[in-house]
């Protein structure tokens, strides 16, 4: 039977995830230190920001009337052109995917194991992901359906918080105290980053242009979800107690009580194991989507091996969760651009394939 | 896929060496004559040769496959009252079937057919009718509301029941062999222009590729036909319920009925089909809903409920509240095992309990009942051996694990909580929800007949949530599932 195409609905899941995880225990004290008071009004602007990211990113698939980002490029742009854009967003996908674990490893040894090895946590994730993505793209969208309606079940539990929140904490200043902006602005886009592998996505997606519209959803979704969590931080605590809380959101969990149980906040910290698979295995996904464009005839599961262990090969260099932070800073602007340069790139090539196309015509 | 599903079996007919022995087969050469058919079955001596000298006839059958009524009135009794000029014409009755060559003479006699052997040549007359079970009710899935009898080994009764409950020439039976040695008759049903005719073709091929020398059951030919021989989840729903199986036919789904076997398959069928039972509709829709959700719940009981408690009590006390921890140290201060051995030796307990209950007479079931419930209910806390929230924990389970209707699925869902108890023990929360998401992982890539196993929750299908998660009112269940495909999604409006 013929494989299905992806639906729209996965697809806004799909994007929701990608860019979900442990980002959300970060988040709240990244925007208190640099924006200061009410900084969470950022999220919202960089929403918008994003919005118009995602629009170049549809404007490619509807130029590009629904061809795959790689017969895009490679009918416009010469072959050895490209192999270095492939091989550079390729390596960078696979040291997100990668880095991803590694900050959810570390963080979970720094809460729960501190005497086991980070690198045993670490495999044990990696083959978790390697068996994820060798599902290929439309299992792994299932996949995270199902986890997403977990992760989802969360969310009730964060309104059980609003005993607690208090709205003079807010207080009626906006961006008082806060630093380095552009700094944080980039950070907070980080946040954001997961979207722009909808541009891989076309050859999956079904052959019309409602789909577009879910990456929208999607990213609404986790834009919800963050200004949910960091308004929650900002009335629970207050912005000056935020900056100096390691992950606001896992404290807050802290103080969350059933009555079988209490101090949850570990519980939901592994729940986010799913995300973290989602969020590493589209990365990874999409670097072999990259490296197979360069190496077309290597077996795909294997070339997804490859890259695996070099990544992990590279991941274990950095030792502690502050210098993955600092890496992921520097990946995060190389990303930024990947996002805003792949789609500008691929227009450039429809471009010159229609200016190709009305010289022979003419 | 298809190709995959036959090579694996033929590799596997190979290992096994239980491919068909071609000895066994009738050879094709040679007339048709008395001798070379008893030649066929030299040393059968179940076989009954009978002789009509006045007419130079030969009778040879197996009785005990015969319907002693067919056989007297469409073979004996017109044999016995005509002389040898009115043979000719008793001949053109349309029960005399010229037998074709040996293999098919010798088939026939097999399936029942009496071979009639004459100087004109050699006849079959079908009088198959052998002994068969009573129309009683299911054991496994035994139901309050709703009809009570089930399917049972005969094709023939099955078939029947459904007829009578689907008057429609549109319910359409096709009919297949397969098993190299016992050449079990196979019927896939299925209703036209409700059925997805890709769906019938697929199945037709994966019955046509089963190279298997006897097959004894229908949960036996699921997973010879199944889409994924290593799952750890029953992809096919099997059930023994005559109403399960004609809701199914009507919602679109395929029917296989395999001879001598109670159990009928249903396909394509969904992960979520298996906490469904017919009591739900049979109840008022509220009391149905909330009676699915209890079986999600205990769903969850089943394998969530001891592996968190061994993963708290090992890694994550401070979960557990204060006033509960006290009782929780005190129960487990007597205890020398780590959580893990202790959970791991009572939940084999409690497996060992439900098989020795399952395979012994019931009188003695119940003393091995009674036996289990004081070794593990006192005598080991007072040993030492165990805690008494443990107990509670593991008993919880157990208790839900039953819940769940289909014991196939029960089976493999008590399968996985082994799993999820030693990744807990190992890891704590990490290990368990590290364990979750290979479970979700394994289940996303599963398929039934080529149809996503996890529909309707992924891909998401919100219309068919209303009768799978919950049972709703039976004016919202307007539309067939998604999985089925049909050409005619409307339920209550067919198509002319």
């Amino acid at each position: 039977m013929a494989q299905e195409k992806l639906h729209r609905f996965s697809i806004a899941m799909l994007i929701f995830n990608t860019q979900a995880g442990v980002v959300q225990f970060i988040l709240p004290r990244t925007i208190a230190t640099y924006f200061g008071t009410n900084g969470w009004i950022v999220i919202i602007l960089v929403y918008l920001i994003v919005t118009l990211n995602i629009m170049l990113i549809n404007a490619v698939y509807r130029l590009g009337k629904g061809k795959s980002l790689f017969v895009i490029l490679q009918d416009g742009l010469p072959r050895f052109m490209l192999i270095p854009v492939y091989l550079v967003a390729g390596s960078l996908f696979a040291m997100i995917g990668c880095l991803v674990v590694k900050q959810y490893v570390l963080i979970y040894q720094m809460i729960v194991f501190p005497s086991t090895s980070d690198l045993m946590l670490k495999i044990f994730v990696d083959i978790l992901v390697f068996l994820f993505v060798t599902k290929g793209i439309y299992n792994m969208s299932k996949a995270n359906l199902l986890m997403v309606f977990i992760l989802l079940m969360i969310v009730p539990s964060g309104f059980m918080m609003l005993g607690d929140f208090d709205l003079l904490r807010l207080t009626p200043y906006v961006f008082k105290e806060g630093h380095d902006w552009l700094k944080g602005f980039a950070s907070v886009y980080a946040a954001f980053m997961g979207y722009e592998l909808s541009i891989l996505l076309f050859p999956y997606a079904e052959k019309n242009n409602k789909w577009l519209k879910y990456v929208h959803l999607g990213n609404s979704i986790a834009m919800l979800i963050y200004l949910l969590v960091a308004l929650l931080c900002y009335g629970f605590f207050n912005y000056h107690e935020l900056k100096y809380l390691s992950f606001p959101l896992l404290d807050m969990f802290g103080y969350l009580q059933f009555p079988f149980v209490e101090r949850i906040q570990n519980f939901i910290f592994s729940l986010f194991l799913f995300s973290i698979i989602m969020t590493s295995g589209m990365y990874f996904w999409s670097s072999q989507q990259m490296y197979s464009a360069v190496l077309p005839k290597l077996p795909w599961r294997l070339l997804l091996f490859l890259i695996m262990i070099l990544a992990i090969g590279v991941s274990y260099i950095p030792k502690s969760l502050i210098i993955v932070e600092q890496w992921f800073d520097v990946l995060s602007l190389l990303e930024i651009g990947t996002a805003v340069g792949l789609p500008l790139l691929a227009l450039l090539a429809i471009l010159i394939q229609r200016g190709r196309s009305k010289h022979h015509a003419s | 896929m298809l190709q995959f599903i036959s090579k694996w079996v033929q590799a596997k007919n190979k290992k096994s060496g239980r491919s068909g022995n071609p000895q066994s087969s009738p050879q094709a050469s040679g007339p048709v004559t008395l001798q070379n058919i008893q030649d066929q079955f030299k040393d059968c001596s179940d076989l009954t040769h009978y002789t009509l000298p006045e007419l130079q006839a030969d009778l040879l059958f197996f009785d005990h496959q015969l319907d002693p009524h067919a056989y007297e009135r469409d073979v004996l009794r017109p044999l016995l009252n005509i002389t040898k000029d009115e043979l000719e014409q008793l001949l053109r009755r349309s029960q005399f079937v010229a037998a074709k060559d040996v293999v098919n003479t010798v088939h026939g006699i097999l399936n029942g057919y009496v071979a009639l052997f004459l100087p004109q040549g050699v006849y079959l007359v079908d009088a198959y009718g052998p002994e068969k079970r009573s129309i009683e009710q299911s054991e496994s899935e035994s139901t309050i509301n709703g009809p009570h009898d089930a399917f049972n080994e005969s094709l023939g009764t099955n078939l029947g029941l459904i007829r009578s409950r689907l008057k429609s020439n549109r319910l359409k039976v096709l009919q297949y062999t397969a098993g190299e040695i016992s050449k079990t008759k196979i019927c896939v049903l299925y209703i036209d222009g409700i059925a997805n005719m890709e769906y019938v073709q697929e199945i037709e091929n994966r019955i046509k590729a089963i190279e298997f020398s006897s097959l004894y059951d229908g949960t036996m030919l699921t997973q010879l036909i199944d889409d994924f021989p290593n799952a750890l989840f029953p992809l096919f729903q099997t059930s023994e319920r005559t109403d399960i199986a004609v809701s199914k036919l009507n919602e679109g789904k395929l029917v296989v009925i395999e001879e001598h076997s109670p159990s009928v398959i249903i396909a394509p069928s969904s992960f979520f089909e298996f906490f469904t039972t017919p009591d739900d509709y049979y109840n008022r829709w509220v009391v149905g809903s909330a009676l699915r959700l209890l079986r999600y719940l205990a769903f969850l009981i089943t394998i969530c409920l001891t592996p968190l408690y061994v993963g708290i009590t090992t890694y994550h006390y401070e979960m557990i509240p204060e006033n509960l921890l006290i009782s929780l140290t005190e129960s487990r201060s007597r205890v020398p095992f780590p959580p893990i051995i202790e959970a791991l030796l009572m939940e084999g307990t409690i497996e060992m309990l439900r098989e020795a209950g399952a395979r012994l007479p019931t009188k003695i079931g119940q003393t091995i009942g009674i036996v289990g419930g004081i070794v593990i209910g006192t005598a080991a806390v007072q040993a030492g051996f165990t805690s008494n929230i443990l107990i509670i924990s593991v008993a919880m389970s157990a208790i839900a694990s039953f819940v769940i209707p289909s014991y196939i699925m029960s089976g493999s869902l008590r399968l996985i909580r082994f799993g999820l108890l030693i990744l807990s023990g190992m890891l704590g929360n990490f290990g368990f929800c590290a364990g979750i998401a290979l479970i979700i992982i394994h289940l996303a890539k599963l398929t039934s007949l080529g149809a996503p196993y996890t529909i309707p929750a992924a891909p998401v299908k919100p219309r068919d949530w209303i009768d799978i998660f919950i049972r709703g009112p039976f004016w919202a269940l307007n539309r067939r599932p998604a999985q089925s495909r049909s050409p005619n999604t409307k339920q209550n409006k067919m198509k002319k």
